[in-house]
């Protein structure tokens, strides 16, 4: 046994001494975990970060003829799988809806949206009416809990707001009153409608309409901080342990591993050792970037005897899986490109890029075949309030998987190096 | 002296090829014994059957009276291994490489604290024993490998081509701590497929060549199988092919045995003084400088011309 602990400790301590390697252990899922968290927001939008189906209110208090366009919009044929909207008809409700997380956004339509575009002089074919100085607002309440959804909405506003600035609509518009109030024949009409429409888009529209968004105080649901935080931790072990994995190829190439080899110690020592060395590498650096989530981004991990068993079977599973390219590739090359494959697609399939809930239904099935899904669900659950007895299917979950892996690794080991 | 080692027919196959064909010799307790050949002869892959890390396809070696094959764990307890690459770890000190090696071989506690300042202080690197192995130069690298395989005390210890690619300074450590080392009483199996190496230490030497151990003996018993042949060294110009002079050269009567290698001709003479017009004429009739001729004594060189009709660095 003191074998296996030297060969563990020399290990760990190699593996802690290389800077490059604790820029990629340490400072990288710290640093990932930051931006995503910056570019998404600490708090994101409702268990899903998938664009589809985005809840969005309307309050429309105009009554004019241009606002219909911009409520049409949102119901239009083209974004119907994208948009999910709802109208109400007051600004406090849809601020409300904003604010409980139950939509991503609300696009509030102020009374005087079409006169400030459309002055009702011009109907009467005054073009002079277009030097009113009248003004309005349409204000995107975001809900900042669900960024990307939000500037999804405040794009399509930003879209059809363009279509007004340039003209088209709303000359459009004043051609079809025109005609049918008789001022003007269907044979005037496209020499007209050019005129009003160059008025219109010369009339710096821009400061006839803006666009206001203002971020709601939405603070339950999906958090992109933490759910980064262990799903990087846990992408980034598995860098770091297939890596460690093939430093039994690499020591064998340099000439330690006979070395060791040619020491009175048994085989089944040296294999344990490096085992050992891994999982200890790997359990250091999750406790490490489990404390720093804590202190620099505030997260609460939860019961921590549940985080504890959670963390050593997290480990546990990655050390197997980190063992298994280096058990059956031929050189360190092999293993490391066979690692970094599998590390990257259970990366992906196990939602260390994007939540689990996003992904399709199969891939959540297909991803529980990797210690990342597994550990994902366990940690975020606990975060959110989950018990001891509620992660213990997680916890065993994983510790079913390292026994195999390390049953398989052993096995190779053993014909590898008979 | 009792004998230490003593390989009995040791073969080993790698598939279709065999690297070790039936290998025999003793070694007596004491003695440096020295396994000379050519690269690829089969030296490292003797050395890696006897200190138990290849498994002999056939055959078995007694170490210390313990079988290589049956009681391997024993065996290791015994011997001391210095491979011939650099087997250290570039991100440990010199000082913590030593305490790594020393635990593994079951050593510990201040035992092994001032067994490591003793071996620091053997190869010279005791102001150097902080120090990260990555940070040495090419021979001290080699001195701190040689004190690995020291560390345990180990009866008998096997040094593979200790010297290959170094500086003639550490070189010249290498061997004087070779010597040193024997004196102490520890028995070396050295391989090297340098003659000068193995002349300058060994009280036996082993000629391996092709998996085959074709002469074992003492210098002199294996000089003596040449007769009292000389040996005529010719020096050329580095761009010119030796190999058309050797050939016409062992033409001449004079001439026993002749081989080429490294712009060098070597020639086994009866008598250097009646070969050597000879010999400069015939290099004369195909326009060849020769630069210098060194005259030299029946040597290993001379034994593994006349046993393989081959220089030692063909």
């Amino acid at each position: 046994m003191k074998k296996i602990f030297n060969i563990a400790l020399k290990d760990l301590l190699i593996n802690f001494r290389d800077p490059m390697g604790l820029v990629l252990m340490l400072v990288a899922p710290l640093a990932l975990t930051l931006v995503i968290a910056a570019a998404f927001g600490g708090v994101g939008g409702g268990g899903s970060a998938g664009l589809a189906d985005i809840p969005v209110v309307i309050v429309n208090h105009d009554t004019g003829d241009l606002s219909p366009y911009l409520v049409e919009a949102f119901y239009s044929e083209e974004l119907a799988e994208l948009v999910e909207p709802s109208t109400v008809d007051d600004d406090a409700a849809a601020r409300a809806a904003v604010d409980a997380d139950e939509v991503a956004a609300a696009v509030i339509i102020p009374d005087n949206f079409s006169e400030s575009i459309l002055p009702a002089g011009l109907v009467q074919g005054d073009l002079s009416s277009l030097d009113s100085k009248m003004v309005s607002v349409v204000e995107v309440y975001a809900n900042p809990g669900r960024p990307v959804s939000a500037t999804v909405i405040r794009s399509i506003v930003d879209t059809v707001l363009n279509q007004f600035v340039s003209g088209r609509i709303g000359s459009e518009i004043t051609i079809n009153q025109l005609i049918a109030s008789g001022r003007l024949s269907p044979a005037e009409a496209q020499q007209q409608g050019m005129i009003i429409g160059q008025s219109l888009g010369a009339a710096e529209p821009i400061e006839r309409i803006t666009l206001s968004e203002e971020t709601g105080t939405a603070s339950s649901g999906f958090n992109w901080l933490e759910y980064s935080a262990p799903s990087l931790a846990i992408l980034f072990m598995m860098f770091t342990l297939s890596a460690a994995g093939r430093t039994l190829l690499i020591e064998r190439d340099h000439g330690t591993l006979p070395r060791m080899l040619v020491s009175p110690t048994s085989r089944a020592e040296i294999l344990g050792g490096k085992l050992l060395g891994n999982f200890l590498t790997g359990l250091l650096q999750m406790t490490i970037l489990i404390v720093a989530g804590g202190f620099l981004f505030g997260i609460s991990w939860g019961n921590p005897l549940a985080v504890g068993l959670l963390t050593l079977a997290v480990v546990a599973a990655v050390t197997g899986w980190g063992m298994l390219p280096a058990a059956f590739a031929r050189t360190p090359g092999q293993a490391n490109a066979i690692g970094t494959a599998i590390t990257l697609t259970f990366g992906a399939a196990a939602g260390s890029f994007v939540p689990r809930g996003a992904l399709p239904e199969w891939l959540q099935k297909a991803g529980l075949v990797t210690p990342n899904a597994w550990g994902i669900e366990g940690y975020y659950n606990l975060i959110k309030g989950a018990t001891l007895t509620e992660t213990i299917p997680a916890i065993l979950a994983l510790l079913v998987m390292a026994i195999i892996l390390f049953g398989i690794a052993v096995l190779a080991f053993r014909r590898q190096y008979a | 002296m009792p004998v230490i080692l003593e390989a009995q027919q040791l073969v080993k196959k790698f598939k279709d090829f065999t690297a070790v064909k039936g290998v025999s010799f003793e070694i007596q307790a004491g003695e440096i014994f020295s396994l000379l050949g050519p690269n690829g002869a089969g030296k490292t892959t003797t050395i890696s059957m006897l200190s138990t890390l290849l498994a002999p396809t056939s055959g078995d070696a007694q170490i210390g009276g313990h079988s290589v094959v049956h009681e391997p764990m024993a065996v290791r307890q015994l011997i001391g291994v210095v491979p011939q690459e650099i087997a250290l770890y570039d991100d440990l000190n010199a000082a913590e490489n030593l305490f790594f090696f020393g635990r593994m071989h079951g050593m510990g506690g201040a035992a092994l604290k001032q067994r490591v300042a003793e071996v620091l202080e053997q190869v010279g690197l005791t102001d150097r024993a902080k120090s990260r192995v990555k940070t040495f130069s090419g021979g001290m690298k080699r001195r701190l490998n040689i004190g690995v395989g020291l560390l345990h005390r180990p009866q008998m210890i096997f040094m593979d081509e200790p010297t290959v690619g170094i500086d003639p300074q550490s070189r010249r450590n290498i061997l004087d701590a070779v010597k040193e080392l024997n004196r102490q009483g520890l028995t070396v199996l050295y391989t090297t497929h340098y003659m000068e190496e193995a002349q300058e230490l060994s009280d036996r030497v082993g000629i391996i060549d092709h998996g085959e151990l074709i002469a074992c003996g003492t210098q002199k018993e294996l000089t003596q199988l040449v007769g009292q042949h000389e040996t005529l060294r010719l020096h050329l110009n580095d761009e010119i092919n030796a190999d058309d002079l050797a050939q016409k050269l062992e033409a001449l009567p004079q001439i026993l045995k002749a081989s080429a290698a490294d712009h060098q001709v070597v020639l086994m003479v009866t008598e250097a003084e009646e070969a050597l017009p000879g010999v400069i004429a015939t290099a004369n009739t195909l326009n060849i400088k020769i630069r210098s001729v060194d005259i030299e004594e029946p040597n290993l060189e001379a034994v593994f011309l006349h046993l393989t009709g081959r220089a030692l660095r063909d």
